[in-house]
């Protein structure tokens, strides 16, 4: 019996907790579940640095026979900053090397404020040899699906020679204005207090003009404080550990509903 | 500036130069395949039944030319071990050379280009058909119930001597080009119809290899370790030093190889000394060492050579794979032989690419000269269709060891 094609979806994005954050609003706004094959993924871009991760996710189709398949899969990636350009160069070797996989979607989610936002996007297409071929010729619109042709690598007649396309999408996050994918979790949050609070506390701003304690709560005020600079301290030190460990109450965040949220949600939907 | 003209390297056969290109026409499963850019080590994946071994097969049946005998002991008849060779089995194994699908039926072709040498060969077998009906003789031979229905004719042809029935070993064919070799009577419906098996055509002296080949543990691993006069070979080229350094470099340290003689004066079984002095018979040792010791043998006796080996890592431990993998490449390059092998195994692959390419190595391959070649057949279960991909050793290397990517 023939083995299906695996059609595979790739997202790198700069940060380990844009990758992990993606994961959870995967799960919301698809039907994409942590996979269970992450063990033996059928390929791998990181090597383990520190500031990578490789999160694998599958969406599951019932098929007549009434058995569960993999439709398709999807790996969201964080390639740093140190390693950008290796590992954004291992996804081309990737797709021109897909042998049983097929490599449809390529999504590339860079931070709107970050100052290396440019570089990095003027990278990730370097990698990509989009500059190479005709692509040149039709500037690339942000958040716009673009077709990219890749020759795959074989030494071998050219009758054998396939070409593969994929789609390859670049976004910037947030949606609008300043901040990070963190801003619309945020955003989404019930906890509009809290949340105004929060940040004040982390940009050490002056909390008792905006919000003064009320009657008696000047000592649970105190509390927060330190739980807030806590919080800050140990989300700034181990990100990654901070959002993994409370995926239950991330998931439970209604963010996939922000009118603000809609553009990228439109964007993952297509994966 | 005066013209340069490049000197045509005129070959004298066998041809000692690689092979560059195969292009296979209608042999056995392969409808159709064509590899370009071969390199002095080929390494060769893919499933079960997408090519493999008829690849070895159809090279090593080019590379045979019109030394037939090659041919029908080792392809026709090296898939199965059989006691007593009858003509309508050797037959019905020739007719299944063909692949049952290509029109016209009964042909196949295998063309070849050399490094270095721009003219072409081709090597050809056909059944001359009396009638048509010899377009269905490939189907009609799996279709029918009755072994009645076709008989070989050995009579009729003098060209073909058959030995005894208990006799595996053909004769030495010294046919002329085009000339009938085997004829095949089959009936049909009452009408008998002959289908006539010509000699290859090749575009080259007759009787001869084009190149010289070797393939040590082709199709049974068991049935290849039988050529102890390959130590004598060694002796005489004062190879048997070289051997035994090669050797230890892989298994454990052995002192000596040599034919035990019985007291009535009788060559007997082939002993390993091992360096405490411990003395064995080479049938006490395991598949592995066997293999090891033969492949070696013959590896460093001939030069120039084609070497197919299937399966390569069936006996070996994965703790020997990288020290065999850089034995077997450097000699492979010593000598010139070009090798063809053949695995399943991606512990065998991750084995032989980290010793040929990992930092530290004693290759020192680049891209310009990388001669490894990481070949994999990929049948089209609809069509049938082989389609290759062909990387580079290096390439093969950084997409298993970075990448952690399926090859085969």
């Amino acid at each position: 019996m023939e083995t299906p094609q695996k059609s595979i979806s790739i997202i790198l994005c700069e940060g380990k907790v844009d990758a992990i954050l993606l994961g959870y609003l995967m799960q919301k706004a698809s039907d994409y579940k942590p996979s269970y094959e992450s063990n033996s993924p059928p390929f791998a871009l990181t090597t383990g640095a520190r500031n990578q991760v490789e999160e694998w996710y599958s969406k599951k189709t019932k098929t007549l026979d009434g058995v569960m398949h993999p439709a398709s899969d999807l790996v969201i990636v964080s390639v740093g900053s140190s390693d950008f350009s290796n590992l954004t160069s291992k996804v081309l070797r990737v797709i021109e090397n897909q042998q049983e996989l097929s490599i449809e979607k390529l999504l590339f989610v860079a931070d709107r404020d970050a100052k290396t936002e440019d570089d990095h996007i003027i990278e990730f297409m370097n990698c990509l040899k989009i500059y190479d071929d005709k692509m040149s010729m039709n500037p690339i619109k942000i958040g716009v699906w673009f077709t990219k042709e890749v020759t795959q690598k074989s030494y071998s007649s050219a009758e054998v020679t396939t070409v593969p396309s994929v789609e390859v999408n670049i976004f910037l996050l947030p949606v609008k204005g300043i901040g990070a994918l963190e801003t619309h979790l945020l955003d989404a949050l019930n906890e509009k207090e809290l949340v105004n609070l929060s940040r004040i506390f982390s940009q050490d701003g002056d909390i008792e003009s905006f919000y003064p304690p009320k009657p008696r709560e000047a000592d649970a005020r105190e509390r927060m404080k330190e739980k807030a600079a806590l919080g800050c301290t140990l989300a700034v030190l181990e990100p990654d550990q901070v959002v993994n460990k409370l995926g239950k109450r991330i998931l439970a965040i209604e963010w996939e509903k922000l009118p603000e949220l809609q553009p990228l949600l439109e964007v993952l939907h297509k994966l | 500036m005066g013209e340069h003209k490049l000197k045509e390297n005129k070959p004298t056969l066998p041809i000692k130069e690689d092979y560059e290109s195969i292009e296979i026409n209608g042999f056995r499963g392969i409808k159709h395949l064509k590899i370009d850019n071969l390199g002095k080590v080929n390494l060769i994946l893919g499933k079960n039944d997408s090519g493999k071994t008829s690849l070895l097969e159809a090279i090593s049946t080019h590379a045979a030319g019109h030394h037939l005998a090659f041919f029908l002991n080792h392809i026709v008849n090296g898939r199965e071990l059989v006691s007593g060779l009858f003509p309508e089995y050797v037959v019905d194994q020739l007719v299944n050379i063909f692949n049952v699908e290509c029109e016209p039926s009964l042909r196949l072709n295998i063309i070849a280009k050399f490094v270095n040498i721009s003219q072409k060969y081709e090597h050809a077998l056909n059944f001359k058909a009396a009638n048509q009906f010899s377009n269905v003789i490939p189907r009609y031979l799996r279709e029918s119930t009755s072994t009645q229905d076709f008989s070989f004719v050995k009579d009729k042809n003098p060209m073909l001597h058959l030995g005894g029935q208990n006799d595996p070993q053909f004769a030495m064919i010294n046919a002329t080009m085009n000339q009938v070799i085997g004829l095949l009577q089959v009936q049909s419906n009452s009408i008998k119809n002959d289908v006539y098996l010509t000699m290859p055509s090749i575009n080259m002296l007759q009787g001869q290899a084009i190149k010289h080949s070797y393939k040590p543990f082709y199709f049974s691993h068991l049935n290849a370790y039988n050529d102890g006069r390959i130590f004598d070979d060694l002796k005489r080229e004062d190879l048997y030093q070289a051997l035994l350094d090669n050797l230890n470099s892989v298994f454990d340290p052995i002192k000596s190889i040599d034919y035990f003689r019985y007291d009535h004066n009788v060559q007997g079984n082939l002993y390993i000394t091992k360096q405490n002095n411990t003395r064995l018979p080479i049938s006490s040792f395991g598949d592995g060492f066997r293999k090891l010791l033969f492949i070696t043998a013959q590896l460093m006796f001939y030069k120039n050579v084609l070497i197919c080996v299937d399966e390569v890592d069936i006996n070996f431990h994965h703790s020997l794979q990288k020290k065999f993998s850089t034995l077997l490449s450097r000699i492979s390059q010593t000598n010139n032989n070009q090798i063809f092998l053949t695995t399943h195994s991606v512990e065998f692959i991750d084995n032989f690419l980290s010793a040929l390419y990992d930092d530290g190595n004693e290759f020192g391959f680049t891209e310009a000269n990388d001669p490894v070649r990481v070949i994999t057949l990929q049948r089209d279960e609809k069509t049938g269709q082989v389609s290759v991909w062909n990387r580079t050793g290096a390439d093969a290397h950084y997409i298993r060891s970075q990448l952690a990517m399926e090859i085969r």
